[in-house]
């Protein structure tokens, strides 16, 4: 223990601790966020937690340099959809190779659960078409219980903005819902 | 086919958009249409319900345990902090000290003022040597004069080229000093700006670790063998 802190305890860190400190501070009050938007796109908390350490990451790398760190919830939040995007991308191209192997067939005691989850793919997979744009301000809306201002701040687009994405993405999912649900009901 | 017309009025009203002119009035008109609208805002009531069950989560509880851990084994900055490199960035920091201490005009102390203590007022901004070395701020005040003279010591350039120093800072101008300190290790600064209308404060700030003088012990008597003998000799003042 050296004496000047000593003196003054709890005045004196290392810059490099400071920083650190502060970072961890910040992984912790982000930390549901980031992991909730990779899981948005990912589906899997084990991928989306994995999506999410890698950002964190990433970030820390250019941590020093952000000027303002009220920022920083926007920033892990555009540098996790990111990665999200890629390692859907790449899982997608993986499992239409998988199951081109085979597929497998559920149990007649799981048909409810096969519904549920059949009604959820429906949903998703029109949700998964929306223009990247429109997709996200509409997870970030489901994410801040609709806070037009905090989904403004987080993608850094005037709150117009946000209300006319997440009008079109609501138009668009009534129109292609209604047509995924009339397909699957005449199949 | 009319109501193919409308087609894209029905998901704008659906996804909450008013109806006007044509479209309001064949809507008002059609009840197939009303029907149609009924079902994408259930679509619509479904997929916030979806989106909320979804992703109605959180970290798992040894997340930040994890990334703290993933954080740890990156190196704290991108650029290689060369020793050299980095006494320049700590040469322009504790130089942008001195620039505000300068500016600041402290009243004189009455010559019986006591030591300034943690107490008495802030504490200054940087003890600029290794940990295990740093003397309280008390003394570290006094000794400007003497790090000056002893500046070109030996001592002074075996510390500079022992490794990285530690840098002991407020941590509420961590952010600042650390980006400073960027700036300097990526040669984009590489100066020091004093106001041109005080060009007298332009003198040379010499930036060490402070030195302990070596503390010199009279000679230790060893059983055997007489003080000052060839194999333990005096300390040249205690010689005759």
């Amino acid at each position: 223990m050296n004496e000047a802190a000593g003196h003054f305890p709890g005045m004196l860190v290392s810059a490099d601790e400071s920083i650190e400190r502060e970072f961890e501070d910040a992984v912790r009050t982000s930390a549901d966020l980031a992991v909730r938007v990779a899981f948005s796109i990912l589906r899997r908390r084990e991928d989306a937690e994995e999506i999410a350490q890698e950002a964190y990451a990433r970030a820390f790398r250019r941590f020093r340099d952000l000027r303002e760190p009220q920022q920083f919830r926007a920033w892990i939040v555009r540098v996790t959809w990111r990665l999200a995007i890629d390692r859907w991308r790449a899982d997608r191209r993986r499992s239409a190779r998988e199951q081109a192997a085979g597929e497998s067939t559920p149990g007649i005691d799981a048909e409810e659960e096969v519904v549920r989850a059949e009604r959820s793919a429906l949903l998703w997979k029109a949700i998964d078409a929306l223009p990247a744009k429109l997709r996200s301000v509409l997870i970030l809306a489901a994410l801040q219980g609709h806070d037009i201002r905090e989904v403004a701040q987080l993608l850094e687009i005037p709150e117009g903005t946000v209300k006319s994405r997440l009008f079109l993405a609501r138009k668009g999912l009534a129109e292609s819902l209604s047509c995924l649900v009339n397909d699957s009901a005449t199949r | 086919m009319s109501c193919e017309r409308f087609r894209d009025a029905l998901a704008g009203h659906a996804a909450g958009e008013d109806l006007r002119g044509a479209a309001a009035a064949h809507i008002a008109a059609c009840e197939s249409c009303r029907a149609e609208v009924d079902r994408r805002r259930v679509l619509l009531a479904e997929v916030d319900a979806e989106l909320s069950r979804t992703l109605a989560m959180t970290a798992s509880p040894e997340f930040v345990a994890r990334v703290r851990s993933s954080v740890s084994a990156i190196p704290s900055r991108s650029v290689v902090w060369r020793p050299a490199v980095a006494w320049g960035g700590l040469a322009a920091a504790a130089a942008i000290a001195m620039v505000a201490f300068l500016r600041t005009p402290a009243p004189a102390p009455p010559p019986d003022a006591p030591p300034r203590s943690a107490a008495a007022g802030p504490a200054p901004t940087a003890a600029v040597s290794p940990p295990a070395a740093a003397v309280p701020a008390t003394a570290a005040v006094g000794r400007t004069a003497a790090r000056r003279s002893h500046s070109r010591s030996p001592h002074v350039a075996a510390a500079r080229h022992a490794g990285e120093p530690t840098v002991l800072i407020d941590p509420s101008q961590a952010r600042a000093i650390a980006r400073l300190r960027d700036l300097v290790n990526a040669g984009r600064l590489n100066g020091t700006m004093l106001p041109p209308e005080r060009p007298h404060e332009a003198t040379e700030l010499a930036v060490a670790p402070l030195e302990i003088p070596e503390i010199k012990t009279p000679g230790v008597e060893v059983a055997g063998r007489p003080p000052g003998s060839a194999a333990d000799p005096e300390p040249e003042e205690h010689r005759p």
